[in-house]
């Protein structure tokens, strides 16, 4: 498996762009701040401008349980709350290149 | 002599007990594991004896109180005389909800405030900027302007309290409105007391809420140094705080040491500014992490008094021992705060507490049990403070100064932590000094490795964690989400624009262009920052002309 | 952190269709096309046919030097310099693989992450993990989608070790090797080979160590080649000092290559290479697909090994029996 490693701070634009360019099968996002609600859904409106809403996107952080349906709702494939084992996340990326 | 020959005895004497015993006891119930561990994985002996305590005398070690080199306590009847602050980290939202906030908890006990401020505001943006998009007020208080911070402390006497703020890269900007703020409402700086974390060496090391490059940066806190020695004698210019490094996976013992490594360094530059030692040593303050483990989180708090003593004192040649002095805030770990039975949370802090009150802490803040999701709702927050007024009033700890002194095993455990940071300090003086260590990523390796191994041995339950890894239950955490308004974005919003829009343009433009200028001379920026502040400059328009100037930060890359 | 698989995961769209996206200068098309190659997937070879009649307008530039020494924050540099110049900008950015895992973290993206939002850039990490052609045909083959894309300069960035530094040499139409000053007391040491490979060479982070010492070591040891004698370009990348100089003399370099007729020349020996390593694959594809290789192939291993065969001639029985005579 290869991760680009995109560092800190970045706005779904660039999230975007780097996915696309990288030509990546999923995205992980981590939002610790409590912005998730607004950033997650941005990065999959703007994956679906840019034709490309069949890359899968995780988001992960400090996120209160009933945010979680929400998020679902606007295309994100998987919330990892507080608390997630590491061998979960990493469990979902092995399988999430394999066509999932 | 003597002193070898009842070493001798006491040597012979614990063989005898190890023989005899131990071993019987050991043959009918072994041992429930081989090693035992401290949070920060240090190997724990089954007992300790004076003989862990061998070739130093207690004088030398320990001392007494008040005096150097101040293990037992910075001060001679510590808690007799007056408890610690209770302090309460608080913010979200707009200034409106922060300052009820505030007037909540004060109304409740608390005898300190602390700021928290969100993202944007963390790194210099204004609350409309792009980059702040959907961070509005979601982990602290946005404060893009004067306005915002005369709101957050509205009705507040600002010369009666003293005000902790957690901002760092925009620490002088952030800094400049409070002083602004306070002179609105007739204070004088010279009564004004607080502290600004402003502690930009360990952004880099751990919590990256950096904007510029070190060395700029650097010279900013130099610059609040300077002329806080001269205009705000009684605030604390710095707070160089280890907390963020242990929430980003250190030990207790690289706690200890990168924080001190990087007060000595900012002393380094601000006596090579030409600033004697003893004119800003006693503004420099210290904020540590509270973990669970109790007894190496007390020794923590020991060492690095003792350390900062000798240091301060031989090392740089502070002569007012009020400059020895390492007084520090302590905060209970949030890192181990737990998401599942969050309940849970307020015995872990009742725990993390007490070491922060044995350990002889100024000042505290304990979390409330909801923080492992959320800026806490107020009963939370509540019920966290009270935590400390238990300890505070009933639990009878206070009323004896420094009770665990003497302890064989925390006085060894406070020499093995003395020991640690000292072979850390030559690793990053073998570095090139503390910058360096930066650039070459050595500080956030080390981090790094040991929040993998910490992470690591819960996961392969070789670390209990209850409700994580044992004593699980499946049940939904049950408490009230704390939620920032939309109507606080609205308000916050419209007040920038409308200083936008009515301010004094000439007078406003006039005053960034002097403190570019500033920023690009040697000149100390503080008064020009004040002075921007004073035109009405946002928050984010005098970030964006250091930007400018200074340019931005860009981290070594780990693997 | 976006995540990308070695292996073929989602469907693959037609060739004909993204490379008619490629020519639009669809971003995604190229990001696929790209996968295709790196992966290694037949349809490369088709697309790659599609796409070299639309190649060989973009100027490549290939950076090489010992890793730490600020090639990414170079080129990031290098990007916003050329960018000013109303140039588009593709970067290929190879980075090495993890020897434990055999997976990669790729995280040149982040020294380049504030000019990946433009549209006139496009950057592509790729890592070394084993290519069936050779880590310079994948790479230079994604080279060859960017310039499809309409990129007017394409940078490719090598993890600066062992083989990779010659052969972006011969592949680029200018190499750029960096190097740093030493800090303390370490002796300045030049891999051997470098003095003849590079056409522009930056000394970067001229603010530590004694940048002079290797300049005046450089300008001593360096000789004209063809005509062109390469330029010594001192650069701070972080700070941005000396980029336009770099991209200066990059510009000097292409015009220099025009006007003597070098360019061609460097494209055709080029070709030439790549004739003979699309040779080689194909063939190594041919035996593979033999449906009885391996069985045979343990066979004679088994052979050679007890001294009844000798290696050549057992590669001879492996090829197709047009190829069969001995080399």
């Amino acid at each position: 498996m290869e991760v680009i490693y995109t560092g800190l701070r970045q706005s779904p634009e660039d999230i975007v762009e780097a996915a696309i360019q990288e030509d990546v099968d999923a995205i992980g996002l981590s939002c610790l701040s409590g912005a998730h609600m607004t950033l997650f859904p941005e990065v999959v409106k703007l994956l679906k401008k840019r034709k490309s809403g069949d890359i899968l996107v995780a988001g992960g952080g400090i996120i209160p349980e009933e945010d979680i349906p929400k998020l679902k709702k606007a295309g994100i494939k998987v919330v990892f709350g507080p608390g997630t084992p590491l061998r979960e996340i990493v469990a979902f990326f092995e399988t999430a290149g394999k066509g999932a | 002599m003597r002193a070898d020959e009842d070493q001798k005895a006491l040597d012979k004497e614990l063989k005898r007990w190890e023989e005899t015993t131990l071993r019987e006891a050991l043959k009918s119930l072994p041992e429930r594991r081989a090693e035992f561990l401290t949070t920060s994985s240090r190997p724990v002996k089954r007992l300790y004896t004076p003989l862990d305590l061998a070739g130093k005398t207690d004088e030398e070690r320990v001392g007494k109180p008040g005096e150097f080199p101040y293990t037992r306590g910075i001060h001679p009847t510590m808690y007799r005389g007056r408890l610690w602050t209770m302090r309460m980290f608080a913010g979200f939202g707009g200034a409106e909800d922060t300052n009820r906030r505030f007037k909540y908890l004060s109304s409740h006990g608390e005898t300190g405030l602390s700021v928290a401020f969100d993202m944007p505001t963390l790194y210099g943006y204004d609350t409309d900027a792009p980059e702040a998009k959907g961070e509005f007020g979601t982990c602290g208080v946005a404060v893009s302007s004067l306005e915002d911070m005369k709101i957050l402390f509205a009705g507040i006497d600002l010369r009666a309290v003293s005000t902790s703020m957690t901002i760092n890269s925009p620490a002088s900007a952030i800094w400049a409105m409070y002083l602004a703020a306070a002179e609105a409402q007739g204070a004088p700086l010279s009564s004004l007391r607080g502290t600004i974390q402003n502690d930009i060496l360990k952004e880099y090391q751990a919590q990256k809420e950096w904007i510029f490059p070190p060395e700029p940066s650097m010279r900013l806190v130099v610059d609040t140094f300077e002329f806080g020695a001269k205009e705000v004698p009684l605030w604390n210019t710095i707070s160089i705080s280890g907390y963020h490094i242990r929430e980003a996976g250190a030990t207790a013992g690289q706690e200890l040491a990168f924080t001190l490594a990087n007060g000595m360094e900012y002393v380094r530059w601000g006596i090579d500014r030409g600033l004697k030692v003893d004119d800003f040593a006693n503004r420099l303050s210290f904020f540590f992490n509270a973990h669970n483990d109790l007894f190496e989180e007390i020794a923590k708090y020991r060492a690095a008094r003792r350390i900062w003593a000798r240091e301060m004192r031989d090392t740089f040649g502070a002569k007012n021992p009020r400059s020895w002095l390492l007084r520090f805030h302590a905060q209970t770990a949030g890192v181990s705060l737990t998401a599942q039975q969050p309940e849970v949370n307020l015995v872990r802090t009742t725990v993390q507490a007490l070491a922060a009150v044995l350990g002889g802490a100024q000042s505290l803040h304990t979390n409330a049990y909801d923080e492992a999701y959320q800026v806490p709702n107020e009963a939370a927050a509540r019920l966290a403070l009270r935590t400390q007024q238990i300890l505070a009033h009933e639990s009878g700890v206070p009323n004896t100064v420094d009770p665990l002194g003497g302890s064989y095993f925390l006085e060894a455990l406070t020499d093995e932590l003395e020991e640690e940071a000292y072979r850390y300090f030559d690793r990053i003086q073998g570095l090139g000094g503390v910058i360096p260590a930066i650039r070459k990523g050595f500080f956030q390796q080390e981090i790094a490795n040991s929040a993998y191994r910490y992470q690591r041995e819960i996961e392969d339950r070789e670390r209990v964690i209850v409700g994580v890894n044992d004593f699980v239950v499946d049940e939904q955490p049950d408490f009230e989400v704390l939620r920032v308004s939309e109507a606080s974005l609205k308000a916050q919003t419209a007040r920038l624009s409308k200083i936008r829009r009515t301010r004094d343009s000439k007078k406003h433009t006039a005053a960034l262009d002097r403190l570019r200028k500033a920023c690009e001379s040697d000149d100390n920026t503080m008064p020009f920052i004040l002075d921007a502040v004073r035109a009405k400059a946002t928050l984010g328009e005098i970030c964006d002309v250091m930007r400018e100037v200074f340019g931005a930060y860009e981290e070594p890359l780990l693997y | 952190m976006p995540a990308r698989k070695g292996t073929a995961a989602r469907p693959r769209d037609p060739v004909p269709g993204l490379v008619d996206s490629l020519l639009k200068g669809d971003k995604r098309a190229a990001g696929k096309l790209i996968s295709l190659i790196e992966d290694d997937e037949p349809e490369a070879t088709e697309a790659l046919a599609r796409i070299h009649p639309h190649t060989g307008r973009a100027h490549v530039v290939g950076f090489t030097g010992p890793p730490g020494v600020g090639k990414s924050s170079l080129i990031n540099r290098l990007v916003r310099t050329l960018r000013g110049r109303a140039k588009k900008v593709g970067v290929v950015a190879v980075d090495p693989t993890s020897p434990y895992t055999g997976g990669a973290v790729l995280g040149d993206r982040i020294r380049m992450a504030d000019t990946g939002v433009d549209p006139g850039v496009f950057i592509r990490s790729m890592a070394t993990r084993g290519h069936a052609g050779g880590l310079a045909l994948a790479t230079f083959d994604a080279v060859r989608v960017l310039d499809a894309l309409g990129m007017d300069l394409v940078l490719v960035e090598t993890v600066g070790a062992g083989q990779s530094e010659v052969e972006i040499a011969t592949r680029a139409h200018s190499t750029v090797v960096v190097e740093m000053p030493m800090t303390g007391d370490a002796v300045q040491t030049m891999k051997a080979g470098i003095l003849e490979i590079g056409d522009v060479y930056v000394v970067n982070k001229v603010d530590l160590g004694n940048a002079d010492v290797l300049v005046a070591n450089l300008k001593f040891q360096l000789e004209a080649r063809d005509g062109w004698t390469p330029p010594i370009i001192r650069t701070a990348a972080i700070e941005g000092r000396g980029i336009d100089e770099l991209a200066d003399a990059l510009m000097r370099h292409a015009t220099f290559l025009d006007e003597t007729g070098l360019r061609k020349q460097r494209e055709i020996a080029r070709a030439r290479l790549e004739i003979l390593e699309n040779a080689q694959r194909l063939l190594a594809r041919q035996v593979e697909a033999g449906s009885a290789f391996g069985k045979d192939f343990e066979r004679m291993a088994e052979d050679v090994a007890s001294r009844r065969l000798d290696p050549n001639a057992a590669a001879r029985k492996l090829l197709p029996t047009s190829s069969r005579k001995p080399l």
